[in-house]
């Protein structure tokens, strides 16, 4: 057998879904990774290209350029005109975007199945050659530009996150967001956009994902037919420092925000990856702290004593360095009171430990946000690639779930301990101006 | 005073045959196209000279042209490809392509009847683009002269970029193009003496041509404009007929262009338009070859493949549907999907927030969302808890004509979803104490939505298009109308509107006969409440002017809201459909006309589109998009010239084809998710349309005609009717907005402000 089968019949319920998600797995000679899982639930596929790049490997004065790069992949390539990525899509019945993260960027098309040679086409074309020129480059910097007002500039707690990972961060390659600054957009030049696709659009540096109503050896064969010939530019890729001091002192800061009506509050600590079994713990706060109706905070500060309008966070999903985080919209005069039940509540955990049937309850959560996030191809996609690209470990999609049912309340106690202590702590206060 | 170029002359031959002589070789499966040219650098002469002759050649042997990717000039200007092709049915010939610099004269010597229209054509489509080029170009160029030259025979230099071809209409004789030009002034100190006599020589025929196109120069200063973010950018607009012209200083023109910014596409796309349209005698243009479409940025042309069609699509297969009915009026439709371990189920209200007294709007949303702030031996932290320790989601949606509360679960769990629905149901308790800190909350919440530009732009554009006294005008509650809710309108409205008879079940996934029993027990004992069922009519009226232009002040705004909206039809109305599918190919989408126009072609948003709501009574379209400050007027303006361009042309046959595609694409996508089915499935119901609708939806689909979708487009959406409200700071937007019409300026809680 040609592929390699990467998981069979890992049993996460025996009850529920006794069959995990069947991947095909191969690689190009010129190092593109494939992976390919068939589900026939409805006539659709989805195909996820993720490259690896994000905004961690941007330049110290050009921040915010491999987002504006994700816009210039759908500016026309060689067989295909400026915006036409967008037509040949939609007119095919299909739907596509592209994102950047942090750690990565990502496109994704999903279609009728038989049109599935149509967004391997397009990839392809984009990946082989792109037309990168200053009109097109001009253009799409103007978008970002106003994609930034719109997003970070012009609605309420729009800076928040921004702040906070620069608060939380030492490392700069973490701290800056990920649209960057409105200066280096401005001072950057087409030339900056050849040299970037050059380095990192190659094969070598992607992950090709497609998922759906698909036969194995008919996909196969488009794809090499496609990207098959595909050259890498040779650019060596030196990658920036991706290391994170840990954090030995708190860290505050207060911002006034113009749009605001109510006053709020982000608090992050510096928190885990995934993969180590402490991610999984500290995740499982997300149901038992934070977001369920049910959960600690959620019950004490908007339910019964009504400091707060809502409360919520997480833990980030990044391969590098991550933060637990908390974000709260509170009464005016009440920032001392929230923060100190948050932290009551955090102390608590320290001392005391979680109910078993809290944990019981966060995991069932976790298992039934799986099952709901399996039911489109798209996600399926997303998953896959993401795992493969972060982890080399596409199987994470069967068994990551099991991580998270392996926790204790031990754990729990364990990981609030070391993680959310006060020389840890990042406090962002924001006040209405 | 021009350059005498360079000759360059590809020389195509079969196996590997090189010179310019007619042979008739014997067919054979294998040949080499060579060619030679003599150029010392990459002018348009050389791509196109090889364009012209892989178009040649592919035409003459019927070669599929996906094969052929690049034709590239090697450093000795050698050109060398080969490929594998039958060409056994088709008589060899040779074919010379000739490139002469500017002239770019070809000549083939298979037909003379070819040779001829290939020159005839070449020598029109030159004078379309050069004199417009030259008058637009000349023009820029002396008003760049005055501002950065005293003296502009000595230091400037420029290239000029086709930004965008706005049309290009052809008659018997002429051919007119409207073009928006953009210019970049470069200082130019290393220019050849030649090259300085080559500008004023320019400016001097200029000035004849100023003076035989009177209109056409006017245009251009008018159009002409100066770009804010390159102070070496201008802007011009070129619009002209002309029937004859100068080649030689149209490829000056182009040439400089390609030295400078690779960008020549659109020159050359130009070209191709004007040469097909003459070759056409003028009836229309046809491009007809892909493969002549497009530069590399190197300058060499790629050939164009066409994408692949793929293989026919599947048939889509609806999950199997069954309709149930309680003895007490409940009515249930089942969905089998057993794809997943899980299920969903929806319980659908047929009424919404249409219901509401209008003194006491918000009353529809607070009831349906305090079904789970209390019920008979729980609390509503019981209940918080009983849903969580489940793993159930459970959300409510109320929209105007409908509201639902929808439970997801694993399958195993979905017994536990039927019996907290139960419960949330048959027996709600509205606990006073939850009623107050429900409304403080609503209170609260309400001064946070304030702060979103869209918000209050979609609040207050559904007041001003909806007219007095009809609920739709109210999209959200207001302070006053929240406070003016007691408990006891609470406890009345659900008494009187949450029974058997006004309820809907959907059941859907990986559905079992227990969790059907489970529901029965559930539901059908609940007594039918014997109730009359009011079904008020509320006829919509009209928009009928644009009126006022409102001018919301939000200090501080980095951006402009804009909102423009007007009356619809009913989503049962027989041209819902068309209508529908006009507003994707409007404004729908990233390939929507509105999304191309404003974000990529101008820049001045991050997204710009355009949306339908569906309602039983009349809808309402709103154009919405977040735009630069700066970019108001022309962003308004070019919202409205896209309307314009429908009423005048309508949408094109071709559009509809892929709209209709594109919408039987996404529906196949909805299928995947149970929420999708479900919504779809309770609007059909409550709407009053047959289920089975839903099973033809796509043979519906693709029997609307163009004709229709452009008629019932343009009967209602007129841009004279659109209301418009703006969200924004009224002292760097508000002079763009008064040369729309008047314009009112009002604060966040609608009240008209002084300006300064």
């Amino acid at each position: 057998m040609r592929y390699f089968y990467l998981f069979f019949f890992i049993l996460i319920s025996s009850t529920l879904f006794s069959e995990g998600i069947e991947i095909k797995h191969f690689k190009l000679k010129n190092g593109l990774k494939v992976y390919m899982s068939k589900n026939s639930s409805a006539p659709t596929v989805a195909v996820a290209l993720y490259y690896d790049v994000g905004s961690r490997d941007e330049a110290k004065n050009r921040t915010g350029f491999a987002h504006l790069f994700e816009h210039m992949m759908f500016q026309g390539s060689k067989n295909v005109g400026k915006a036409e990525h967008f037509k040949y899509i939609e007119n095919s019945g299909g739907q596509m975007n592209g994102t950047t993260s942090r750690e990565r960027t990502n496109f994704y098309e999903v279609l009728p199945s038989n049109k599935l040679e149509l967004a391997l086409w397009l990839e392809a074309d984009r990946m082989e050659s792109l037309m990168v020129n200053n009109l097109n480059f001009l253009n799409q910097r103007e978008v970002v530009i106003e994609e930034k007002k719109q997003v970070e500039d012009n609605r309420a707690y729009g800076k928040v996150y921004p702040q906070l990972q620069q608060l939380a961060y030492s490392n700069f390659n973490y701290s800056h967001s990920v649209i960057g600054s409105v200066k280096h957009l401005e001072e950057s030049t087409v030339i900056d956009a050849k040299n970037f696709y050059k380095k990192f659009y190659n094969p070598n540096n992607a992950t090709l994902t497609i998922v759906g109503d698909i036969d194995y050896e008919k996909t196969e064969k488009l794809v090499k037919k496609h990207f098959g010939d595909i050259e890498n530019s040779g650019v060596k890729i030196k990658r920036n420092d991706f290391t994170e001091k840990e954090q030995k002192k708190i860290r505050k800061k207060t911002i006034k925000d113009k749009h605001a009506k109510v006053p709020a509050i982000a608090i992050a600590y510096q928190a885990p990856s995934p993969l180590d079994p402490d991610f999984y713990a500290l995740s499982m706060l997300e149901s038992i702290l934070l977001n369920d109706n049910s959960s600690r905070l959620y019950q004490k500060l908007v339910k019964e004593k009504e400091y707060c309008l809502n409360i919520g966070g997480g833990v980030d999903y990044h391969r590098g360095p991550n933060l637990f985080f908390i974000f709260s919209i509170f009464k005016p005069g009440k920032l001392n009171k929230v923060k100190t039940i948050i932290f009551k509540e955090i102390e608590n955990i320290k001392k005391f430990g979680v109910k078993k049937e809290e944990l019981e309850k966060a995991k069932l959560k976790k298992r039934t946000e799986h099952y709901f996030q399996l039911q489109s191809n798209l996600n399926r996609a997303l998953l896959i690639g993401k795992y493969a690209l972060y982890f080399d470990k596409p199987e994470l999609i069967n068994s990551e779930i099991d991580m998270y049912q392996k926790v204790t309340v031990d754990d729990i106690k364990k990981v609030v301990k070391k993680y959310l202590s006060k020389k840890r702590l990042n406090e962002l206060v924001v006040e209405v101006k | 005073m021009w350059i005498k170029l360079l000759l360059a002359i590809a020389i195509l031959t079969l196996t590997g045959c090189f010179g310019s002589e007619k042979t008739v070789k014997k067919p054979v499966s294998t040949f080499t196209i060579t060619g030679e040219a003599d150029v010392p650098d990459r002018s348009l002469a050389v791509p196109m000279a090889k364009n012209q002759a892989f178009f040649l050649l592919s035409k003459a042997y019927k070669i599929d042209k996906t094969k052929f990717k690049y034709l590239n000039f090697d450093d000795n200007q050698k050109l060398l490809f080969s490929e594998e092709v039958d060409v056994s049915s088709v008589p060899p010939v040779d074919v010379k392509a000739q490139s002469g610099g500017y002239k770019v004269i070809y000549k083939i010597e298979r037909s003379k009847k070819e040779l001829e229209n290939l020159e005839k054509r070449e020598i029109y489509g030159a004078i379309g683009v050069g004199v417009t080029l030259e008058h637009a170009f000349t023009d820029a160029f002396k008003k760049v002269l005055k501002n950065y030259t005293k003296d502009s025979s000595e230091k400037v230099e420029g290239y000029l970029t086709i930004v965008n071809v706005n049309s290009i209409n052809y008659s018997s004789k002429n051919v007119t193009l409207d073009l928006d030009l953009l210019i970049v002034v470069k200082d130019s100190s290393n220019l050849t003496k030649r090259e300085k006599a080559n500008i004023l020589g320019d400016q001097a025929v200029s000035e004849y041509y100023k003076k035989k196109y009177q209109s056409a120069s006017n245009f251009i200063k008018e159009g002409f404009k100066v770009d804010q973010n390159c102070d070496r950018c201008f802007y011009a607009k070129a619009l002209l007929k002309k029937d004859e012209g100068d080649i030689q200083r149209v490829l000056y023109y182009l040439e400089q262009a390609i030295k400078i910014d690779p960008n020549v596409l659109k020159y050359y796309q130009l070209l191709q338009k004007v040469y097909y349209a003459i070759d056409k005698k003028m009836e229309s243009y046809k491009i007809e070859s892909e493969i002549m479409k497009r530069f590399d940025s190197n300058g060499d042309i790629l050939v164009k493949e066409n994408p692949p069609k793929g293989e026919s699509p599947k048939v889509i297969k609806l999950p199997k549907m069954e309709s149930l009915n309680y003895k007490n009026g409940i009515t249930l439709t089942k969905v089998i999907k057993k794809d997943l371990p899980i299920v969903q189920i929806t319980a659908g209200f047929k009424f919404g927030t249409a219901l509401a007294p209008i003194d006491k709007i918000g009353v529809v949303k607070a009831m349906i969302n305090m079904l789970k702030d209390g019920v008979e031996g729980m609390s509503s932290k019981e209940i918080a808890q009983y849903i969580d320790q489940n793993g159930l989601y459970l959300w409510e949606t109320v929209s105007g004509d409908y509201s639902q509360i929808n439970c997801a679960s694993l399958k195993d769990k979905g017994d536990k979803c039927v019996e907290i629905l139960t419960k949330l149901l048959k027996t709600p308790t509205f606990p006073k104490k939850e009623f107050k800190k429900y409304m403080n909350k609503e209170i609260r919440k309400y001064q946070l939505k304030e702060s979103s530009p869209h918000y209050l732009a979609s609040k207050l554009l559904y007041r001003v298009v909806y007219q007095k006294p009809h609920p739709y005008r109210y999209y959200d509650s207001t302070l006053k109308t929240i406070s003016n809710i007691s408990h006891k309108d609470i406890k009345t409205l659900y008494n009187q509107y949450l029974i058997p008879e006004n309820i809907h079940f959907i059941v859907s996934g990986d559905i079992d006969n227990s969790l059907m029993d489970s529901l029965k027990n559930g539901f059908e004992s609940w007594e039918k409440s014997g109730k009359k069922i009011e079904n008020s009519e509320n006829k919509v009226k009209k928009v009928d002017k644009r009126g006022v232009i409102y001018l919301i002040h939000r200090p501080g705004s980095v951006q402009a809201t804009i909102k423009m909206g007007t009356t619809t039809i009913p989503y049962k109305d027989d041209n819902f459909l068309p209508l529908y599918l006009a507003n994707q190919i409007f404004g729908g989408g990233a390939s929507s006309r509105l999304f191309m126009q404003i974000r990529e072609k101008e820049g001045l948003t991050y997204g710009v589109y355009s949306g339908l709501s569906e309602k039983k009574e009349s809808g309402i379209f709103i154009i919405s998009g977040d735009v630069k400050n700066s970019g108001v007027k022309q962003a308004i303006n070019s919202m409205f010239n896209q309307l314009s361009l429908v009423k005048k042309s309508g949408f094109k046959k071709e559009e509809l084809k892929n709209k209709v595609e594109n919408i039987s694409g996404k529906f196949s996508i909805s299928l995947e998710k149970l929420s999708a089915l479900n919504d779809e499935i309770l609007k059909s119901k409550f709407y009053g349309i047959d289920i089975k609708k839903i099973e033809n939806f796509l043979k519906d689909l693709k029997g609307v005609k163009v004709d229709q979708i452009n008629k019932v487009f343009n009967s209602i959406i007129d841009q004279n009717r659109l209301k418009i409200v703006v969200v924004g700071d009224y002292t760097k937007i508000l002079s763009q907005l008064k040369s729309f019409g008047d314009v009112l300026v009002i604060d966040s809680k609608f009240k008209p402000i002084k300006t300064k």
